[in-house]
């Protein structure tokens, strides 16, 4: 056994150096075959680098929902197209707040930190003098909102809960409606209308961009409760937004939660929740197929010129057998046994494959670096477990597409291969 | 010599290695497997929204009372809740106002989230009942398979007839069954099948054939009085669109009885934006996945180059021969590149046979219209034709250089 | 059977079939090789001389008939037992395409002990003392495209001996050689069977064939003459 495990060693150590030396001696040829791995590497890791960032891309989106806040709404995100089953539940009404901060309070361990009411309408119109952003997305809220929000301000306050508690028309404005309506000049200060009532800017929001590319986070129109109520009605659409403590609780948070909500509906055991808790992991859930859609597509398409160039270092390795067919007999002749010959060109294979490998990884390395320099934005990344799985790629393609010519080579017979050509 | 020739010797020296010819080939018929089978898909893709999109397409805009839902559901309806009903009286008004200024104005009102019941069979409760005139095919892209469409009676009396979507046929009623004259029960009331429309397929992840179409006179005067219609006009092109849009406005101010001064109590809805950024999105997804796909035909075209090299060396002799023998270097030269072109364009034909079938069994399984992706094979034919003589013309200008003592001398 | 056979064949075949034909390349042949023969296999082509050296030599299996080599049964051997007997009994020297060009003459040298799992340092020495022994002991970092002929048979032959075989198998060594330097590969193993070993030569050219000790001669697969000088 030891012996054979000898021969072994010295055998792989003389098939490495003939690998070397047959390369060498080839070089337009071996260059061209790994060429055909160089590009399929580049094109997998590129896809490996767009889709990592598509998935920080989302990552960034999620956390703008905020990884400890839970949304208590009258729908759930995670079923949306069965609406039909939250049609009858009753409307949620800004007041459950207090009740379930007093709750809160009265549980010196709960999980929950703050609930923070919400009102809202997507359809707000905002004019200034001439000028009007439609669509705005208005929301009414209290003193407590930027506990649960994602965002700071770039100008100005919030409103305090001096202003929240009395209803004062003044207002928080995202990016887009203070640039859509004041250009590059302050916000903080000016009048606009909603509808027919003024409101006085006391705040702006610095840029946050847009949440999954659809919903913009920063034509939003921040006021008190009370304001909002005056202007759009009370029948708008009402969320809780409730804070956690620990956000590796979330489960135990959403739990109590679901128990207060559950008293404050009124709600016997045994009868359905007629409300939803939202989290960003519906979002997730929701978008994990989706995305790994995009990535099995992509690495589909980008795996087919790796089999390319797979099926060309296949070929290329028949002709090597066929062009060597007298020295697999000499060696044959010498003693080299079937699995000798084998593993011969099995290490020639993997060897211009790992090379390609190794250069495919460092041109998608410098095409990323150069996109992140050129585009700071684009959500590139390269990971080691990138470089990784190239390489295994790399080792594995060497090996498929090896394999037939050095079992052909393998059961060539000597008699015949010496007497070759 | 006659190119006949140089292509029978192509073909016969080919033969001559198959296992090594065959390789070459599949490369490339991989390669160009991959770029035809993907633009084939985003192709098919592509047609189920255009279709999804063209009746509320580049040319169409809808009037209704109420703006384009944009995210979530219901609850800011209240804040139009002064608003009046779009009438029927009031659309007929606007039809005769916007006569001859228009392709087609169809009329609907529909409600969402209905159980549909025949026989002993009952649907999901989210079938769509949709109130439309003799005008709704047309102008919802809709054609009948079986029976017939609503008619002008239909509409004048209110009868109790129907036209069902292709899939609520399909949940109702078995393929045996004729559906035509049977009864089918919907928000509380009756109605007789009087025909079925074709199958439009799915627009963004929606079937688009689960509906019911009554006359819209019968859904106001027995399903709901008090709701309110959703216009849509087409225009007669993209050119047209502008001032169409200016003439429907004043028509239906005037059908509305709005004084001058008042603000218009009804929302238009245009459908530009999202035609435009679905175009954005779908022409990057292209131009990605063409560059993508692009790069097996590549690494393809290398394998060429690199097989057509080992040739030239292998046939060092039999070049030596034919210089030798008076051959002129533009015949060695054509007799390689004949020789990587034929074994590019046998591939890309092979390819484009299988890309464009797997295209399409992936467009079948999305329950999309199959399509034959002649631009894009005829694009792959070229592609293919340049590549076989871009990578094949280092070695055949190796060949066709190669000196004839020594090439006579060679192996 | 006399103790000091190396080789003993009995009426060893070996059939080929050509399409529909039976081509008989050996017919019923039976032959022993004692210790320290020094024997030439001679016949025109198609005598079936290439056809014994392959089965002597192991590189083919004979259709029917027995084959002992040193006492083993190699005619039912499989393909890596085949391997180990060329590799241990065995040292072959061929008339072209002896050395592999790649390597240098100690490298070819060495092939065969790397395939016996020898290992680096006791290769090299055994190689070093092979190419003293042919005599070129000052060109053991030589590629072979640096070698004249007769250095390259010179080099085949120490790779021959490394393994000490029972035979030396040697398929017309001469063939592409000048007289000259024929008679000095010649002279080459005369020395090694004085020295005791076993040698083998396939040979048409009957000068060569007269420096052995025992001519064998073949015709249409059968053995036309067996004599011994």
């Amino acid at each position: 056994m030891n012996d054979g495990m000898h021969r072994f060693r010295y055998e792989s150590a003389e098939s490495f150096r003939m690998a070397l030396f047959q390369i060498r001696d080839n070089k337009i040829r071996s260059f061209l075959t790994a060429l055909g791995v160089i590009i399929g590497i580049v094109a997998i890791t590129m896809m490996g680098t767009a889709i990592n960032g598509i998935d920080s891309g989302f990552e960034r989106s999620l956390a703008m929902l905020g990884y400890d806040v839970v949304y208590v709404q009258k729908s759930s995100w995670s079923t949306m197209g069965q609406w039909w089953r939250y049609r009858n539940r009753p409307d949620l009404k800004t007041g459950y707040s207090e009740t379930i901060n007093r709750i809160i309070e009265s549980n010196p361990r709960s999980e929950l930190s703050v609930a923070v009411p919400q009102i809202s309408t997507y359809q707000a119109s905002v004019r200034y003098l001439g000028q009007t952003v439609e669509q705005a997305f208005a929301l009414g809220t209290n003193e407590d909102y930027l506990q649960t929000a994602s965002g700071d301000l770039s100008e100005g306050r919030f409103f305090t809960p001096g202003e929240a508690a009395s209803g004062d028309r003044v207002a928080v404005i995202g990016d887009d409606i203070s640039s859509g309506l004041f250009g590059e000049t302050s916000a903080v200060g000016r009048t606009i209308m909603l509808k027919n009532t003024r409101f006085r800017v006391v705040g702006t929001f610095r840029k946050q961009g847009k949440f999954l590319g659809l919903f913009s986070f920063d034509n939003q129109i921040i006021m008190p409760l009370g304001a909002f109520e005056r202007v759009y009605g009370k029948n708008a659409f009402v969320t809780m937004r409730v804070k956690i403590r620990d956000q590796s609780r979330v489960a135990e948070a959403k739990e109590e939660l679901l128990g207060i909500m559950r008293r404050i509906r009124r709600l016997a055991p045994g009868m359905e929740d007629d409300f939803s808790i939202n989290e960003q992991k519906a979002f997730k859930s929701q978008l994990d197929p989706i995305k790994n859609g995009i990535a099995a597509a992509g690495i589909f398409i980008t795996g087919m010129s790796l089999f390319v160039g797979a099926i060309g270092i296949m070929n290329i390795t028949f002709v090597s057998v066929k062009e060597r067919t007298r020295e697999i007999g000499l060696r044959k002749a010498l003693g080299a046994r079937r699995k000798t010959i084998l593993m011969q060109f099995l290490i020639e294979s993997v060897m211009i494959c790992l090379i390609g490998g190794f250069i495919g990884l460092l041109t998608s390395l410098g095409i990323t670096l150069a996109i992140g320099r050129i585009v700071p934005d684009f959500p590139v990344s390269f990971s080691l477990g990138l470089v990784t799985a190239g390489l295994v790629v790399s080792v594995a393609t060497g090996i498929a597409s090896g394999l037939a010519p050095a079992v052909t080579a393998s059961k060539l017979d000597p008699a015949d291969s010496l007497r070759h050509e | 010599m006659p190119l006949i020739e140089i292509i029978r010797q192509a073909v016969s020296s080919l033969a001559a290695n198959k296992l090594r010819s065959w390789l070459t080939l599949m490369g490339v018929a991989v390669g160009v497997f991959s770029i035809i089978a993907v633009m084939t898909t985003i192709d098919a893709l592509d047609r189920s929204v255009e279709s999804g999109l063209a009746s509320l397409g580049a040319n169409t805009f809808q009037i209704q009372k109420y703006p384009a839902t944009v995210f979530g559901s219901g609850h800011r309806r209240n804040i139009y809740v002064n608003r009046q009903d779009i009438t029927w009286r009031e659309a007929q008004m606007f039809r005769k106002n916007m006569e001859q200024k228009a392709r087609t104005i169809g009329f609907i009102i529909s409600s969402q989230a209905n159980q549909a019941k025949s026989g002993d069979k009952t649907t999901n409760p989210d079938v769509v009942l949709t109130g439309g005139d003799e005008h709704f095919a047309a102008s919802s892209g809709f054609d009948v398979t079986i029976g017939r469409n609503l008619t002008a009676s239909d509409i004048q009396y209110a009868k109790n007839t129907a036209i069902l979507g292709s899939d609520l046929r399909e949940a109702l009623f078995p393929a045996s069954e004729n559906p035509l004259g049977k009864q089918v029960r919907i928000g509380g009331e009756v109605y007789t099948v009087a025909g079925v429309f074709t199958k439009k397929g799915a627009a963004f992840g929606q079937s688009q054939d689960n509906f019911i179409l009554i006359p819209i006179t019968r859904y106001l005067s027995h399903v709901n009085e008090k709701s309110s219609l959703e216009i849509t006009v087409e225009a007669w092109s993209q050119k047209e669109y502008a001032r169409t849009l200016d003439h429907a406005i004043g028509a239906m101010r005037l059908s509305r009885g709005l004084g001058v001064r008042e603000e218009n109590d009804f929302e238009i809805r245009t459908n530009e934006s999202l035609v435009e950024s679905f175009r954005d999105i779908k022409s990057s997804i292209s131009i990605g996945a063409f560059i993508i796909s692009f790069m097996a035909l590549l690494t393809a075209g290398v394998g060429i180059m690199n097989i057509m090299l080992v040739s030239v060396t292998e046939r060092t002799r039999e070049i030596g021969i034919r210089k030798s023998i008076g051959a002129p270097k533009s015949s060695i030269l054509r007799q390689f590149l004949y020789e990587a072109l034929l074994l590019s364009l046998a591939g890309g034909l092979i390819g484009a046979a299988a890309g464009a079938g797997a295209g399409n069994i992936v467009a079948i399984n999305l329950q999309l219209p199959p399509v034959v992706p002649i631009l894009w094979a005829a694009v792959s034919m070229a592609v293919c034709s340049a590549i076989g003589v871009a990578f094949g013309l280092f070695p055949a200008w190796k060949a066709a250089n190669l000196n004839p003592v020594e090439a006579l001398r060679g192996k | 059977m006399p103790s000091n056979a190396v080789i003993t064949m009995q009426s060893l075949s070996r059939y080929y079939e050509m399409g529909d034909q039976i081509v008989k390349a050996l017919d019923q042949v039976s032959l022993e090789f004692l210790k320290n023969d020094y024997a030439a296999i001679m016949g025109p082509s198609g005598s079936g001389k290439s056809t014994l050296m392959n089965i002597i030599g192991c590189l083919d299996t004979p259709t029917s008939g027995t084959y002992d080599l040193n006492g083993q049964n190699v005619a039912d051997m499989d393909d890596d037992e085949l391997a180990r007997i060329r590799n241990r009994e065995i040292g072959f020297v061929f008339q072209t395409f002896n050395l592999l060009p790649r390597l240098n003459c100690l490298q070819n040298v060495e092939l065969p002990l790397i395939y016996a799992g020898i290992e680096p340092s006791e290769r090299r020495e055994r190689a070093e003392s092979a190419l003293t022994r042919v005599g070129l002991a000052d060109r053991i970092t030589h590629r072979p495209s640096e070698l004249s002929g007769g250095q390259i048979q010179r080099v085949a032959i120490a790779r021959a001996l490394i393994n000490k075989p029972s035979i030396i198998l040697a398929d017309e060594p001469t063939g592409n050689l000048d007289t000259a330097t024929s008679h000095d590969i010649m002279d080459i193993f005369g020395e090694l069977s004085g020295a005791g070993n076993t040698i083998i030569l396939i040979t048409h050219e009957e000068d060569i064939a007269h420096c052995t000790s025992r001519i064998i001669r073949l015709r249409d697969g059968k053995i036309e003459s067996d004599e011994r000088r």
